[in-house]
């Protein structure tokens, strides 16, 4: 039993290995250096809790966080809405649904600076792009203006650039999950009279809702990873409009070069991250119970 | 613990691909191979510096070869490598706050020797060396100075008989007929750097606040919230409100240039750096460009160049060959041919801060309005009377301060005021920390 253990602990090494080396030593060393200040090229200098003290006394901390919430809060509803509304649809139109599924799939396989560029300079720029067209056109009373240059719509349009490119895969894996659910429960709703809304309600959601419960734990950990598209699309501006933790970061640990401000800044990212997962899945666990 | 942490990088980095580059190595052919990073350039212009430096370097060199390769995030892996004990023998920063960090922290090693067996004290400008030196020790030579200047489309002046004036208050007024007459009077733009923003405040701090308050704040006689700032900063939100084309957060320099070049905007206030772009987007329209000096308040000497400098070169505290990098160097900085051949290949990128080299050197070869740029910029230096832009002269971090928290006073979330108050407490924080850069007395 021990030769056999010793052998199971073996085969898992390089993996444990690589994940040891590239996993936590960097996340001990964040630890340790958000309680340093340290510009990237000396001796990390132990400052207590400064970092975090400066981060509380930054309004963008504040902004980042808000727009984190919102990030994750769309992200909960709006990608995954419409994936099981088009998987469903899918589902029980099986005429073109491999094509369909292609389609909505391929924005998930296109690079996020191949996307950023596709909508920043083709189609949302306001001298190269579809949205300059149509206002050289001269047909609409007042021109129309880019959103992710405007403090009100920033986010909101990084967001819906995420979302095109995000809820195709979610489709793809809600219909998997559909495809699975037994027949003769759909067979029965139908005999009962149920028709197109209520069979969704009442058999597909509550069969595939461990499929969506995972993809909604997921969402909330990439939520607040996200970094990609607002840092290519606004840059966390204009202002701080579209800043986020992981932005703030970013800035503070290669652009000032401030090491010990960034590291807070993603301890701070991870905690509430840890927080928000934490009480989501004791909630799921509580269900689950009753 | 020095040797600890650079352990935990070691470790966290080691499968990264910066570490691809190193010092030193030798090659087949028994040569000391060394190394230069340098930032992202255009095929052509990556070509020409091969050609036109590279190239006549190893030419010269019996038991050396450089290599040259571009990297747009330099910046980043130069710093890793170096924290690793390894980097390019050529080390390339973007200014010399950048340069203070890594001298500070022993990376690069010490030019004094070099300076005087080549003679380097005597022909780079004093202001220069000073710019390099940390400590009373040369570790850095500054590759280019530049400064901002206007640009405008010549074929639009010409044909409403428009002529760049020499006091603001006149400028103000020009801009005012060219929006009267239905064109957008300025551009600029940050889509693809944010940092742009700061060109503005350089600007107005320099030609309406004036370079004896600037010098007097940079060395704490006075606050940032002295009234000139504030009259800059002011003045900066009327122009950004009233003249400038409404596109800022959506367009990149390309963009900028594109419409002063079709005539649709008049004037792009940018830096020398874009010397080099002119011909290529106005070739493309068949209109005529030339530049202007910046026009000054009341009260101020005209023509005024605020100048800086944002790239440097140094020698890794790690080479083996010291002595090769000098050399390099010195022919950069000593071959009269190698100079006027990079600036006819590659103009605005290599204006050499030395007194050595004028107008007669280029004859014909580079562009008259290029050429006489660099004597007007040369002369300004000679003479003393010249600005600071904020990303050679200001520290690090309020430097950061400075392009971050200026958008949201262009969005109007903050007033001139609050943001100098704001500049002034980072200031505050960099003075006291010791970070503050030299700042020669501009008279």
């Amino acid at each position: 039993m021990k030769k056999k253990n010793l052998s199971g602990f073996v085969f898992v090494l390089p993996a444990l290995l690589i994940n040891v080396i590239i996993i936590l030593v960097p996340a001990v060393a964040t630890v340790y250096f958000s309680f340093t200040e340290w510009n990237g090229l000396g001796t990390p200098k132990f400052n207590g809790i400064d970092n975090f003290i400066s981060l509380f006394h930054n309004e963008s901390l504040f902004v980042a966080i808000k727009n984190n919430i919102k990030w994750t809060i769309f992200f909960l509803i709006v990608p995954i809405a419409i994936a099981l509304f088009i998987a469903v649809i899918l589902l029980f139109r099986k005429r073109g649904r491999t094509a369909l599924q292609s389609i909505f799939f391929i924005p998930n396989i296109i690079s996020p600076v191949v996307i950023c560029a596709i909508f920043s300079s083709m189609i949302l720029h306001p001298r190269s792009g579809i949205l300059g067209w149509i206002n050289n056109l001269g047909i609409l009373s007042e021109k129309l203006v880019n959103p992710l240059t405007q403090q009100a719509t920033s986010i909101w349009a990084c967001m819906a650039v995420d979302c095109w490119h995000w809820w195709g895969f979610l489709a793809v894996v809600f219909l998997a999950a559909m495809r699975q659910v037994d027949d003769s429960l759909i067979e029965a709703a139908e005999i009962d009279g149920a028709g197109f809304f209520r069979k969704f309600i009442s058999v597909i959601i509550p069969s595939i809702r461990s499929n969506i419960l995972f993809m909604m734990l997921m969402t909330i950990i990439w939520s607040f990873l996200s970094f990609d598209y607002i840092w290519i699309l606004t840059g966390g501006g204009p202002g701080n409009s579209s800043e986020m933790l992981s932005t703030l970061s970013y800035r503070y640990s290669f652009y000032t070069h401030d090491i010990g401000l960034g590291s807070a800044t993603a301890l701070i990212m991870s905690f509430l991250a840890g927080i928000v997962i934490v009480f989501y899945v004791r909630m799921q666990v509580k269900e689950g119970k009753s | 613990m020095k040797k600890g942490l650079v352990f935990l990088l070691l470790a966290a980095l080691v499968f990264s691909p910066v570490f691809a580059g190193g010092s030193s190595e030798s090659s087949d052919s028994g040569k000391d191979q060394l190394l230069w990073l340098y930032e992202s350039a255009t095929a052509e212009h990556e070509q020409h510096l091969r050609t036109d430096l590279i190239e006549v370097v190893n030419s010269r060199a019996d038991d050396y070869e450089f290599e040259i390769r571009f990297d747009p995030n330099y910046d980043q892996n130069v710093r890793t490598q170096l924290l690793a004990g390894a980097g390019p023998d050529l080390v390339l920063t973007a200014g010399p706050s950048y340069v203070q960090e890594l001298a500070k922290e022993g990376y690069l090693y010490s030019l004094d020797e070099f300076a005087a067996q080549y003679g380097w004290n005597d022909i780079l400008f004093p202001m220069m060396l000073d710019l390099g030196s940390v400590d009373g020790h040369l570790y850095a030579l500054p590759k280019t100075y530049e400064s901002m200047v206007i640009f405008y489309n010549k074929t639009l002046f010409d044909e409403h008989g428009w002529t760049i004036p020499e006091t603001w208050e006149e400028f103000d007024a020009l801009c005012q007929e060219i929006k009267d007459a239905g064109v957008i009077p300025l551009v600029n733009g940050n889509s693809s750097w944010r940092p742009t923003n700061e060109h503005l405040v350089t600007y107005f701090f320099n030609h309406i606040a004036g370079p004896d308050k600037i010098y007097q704040a940079l060395n704490d006689e006075i606050p940032w919230t002295d009234e000139a700032f504030v009259e800059a900063m002011d003045e900066l939100v009327h122009f950004f409100n009233d003249y400038y084309s409404p596109d800022y957060f959506s367009y990149a320099d390309e963009d900028c240039l594109a419409v002063i070049a079709d005539g649709s905007v008049a004037m792009y206030i940018s830096g020398t750096w874009n010397f080099q772009r002119m011909d290529e987007f106005f070739g493309e329209t068949g209109q005529d460009w030339d530049w202007a000096p910046i026009p000054v308040k009341e009260g101020l000497e005209y023509p005024l160049y605020a100048i800086g400098v944002g790239a440097t070169l140094s020698i890794n505290q790690k080479t083996a060959r010291p002595d090769a990098v000098a050399e390099l160097l010195n022919t950069l900085f000593t071959d009269k041919a190698v100079q006027v051949q990079l600036n006819v290949d590659w103009p605005g990128e290599w204006i050499l801060p030395i007194n050595t080299l004028n107008r007669e050197d280029f004859g014909d070869k580079i562009d008259a309005r290029f050429a006489a740029c660099i004597d007007e910029m040369s002369d300004a230096i000679n003479a003393g009377k010249f600005g600071y832009v904020t990303w050679t002269f200001w520290p690090e971090k309020t430097d950061q301060y400075i392009w971050e928290q200026v958008e949201n006073v262009f969005l109007g979330n903050m007033s001139s005021i609050e943001y100098l108050e704001g500049l002034d407490a980072a200031f505050q924080a960099d003075y006291d920390a010791g970070n503050s850069l030299p700042v020669p007395s501009s008279v």
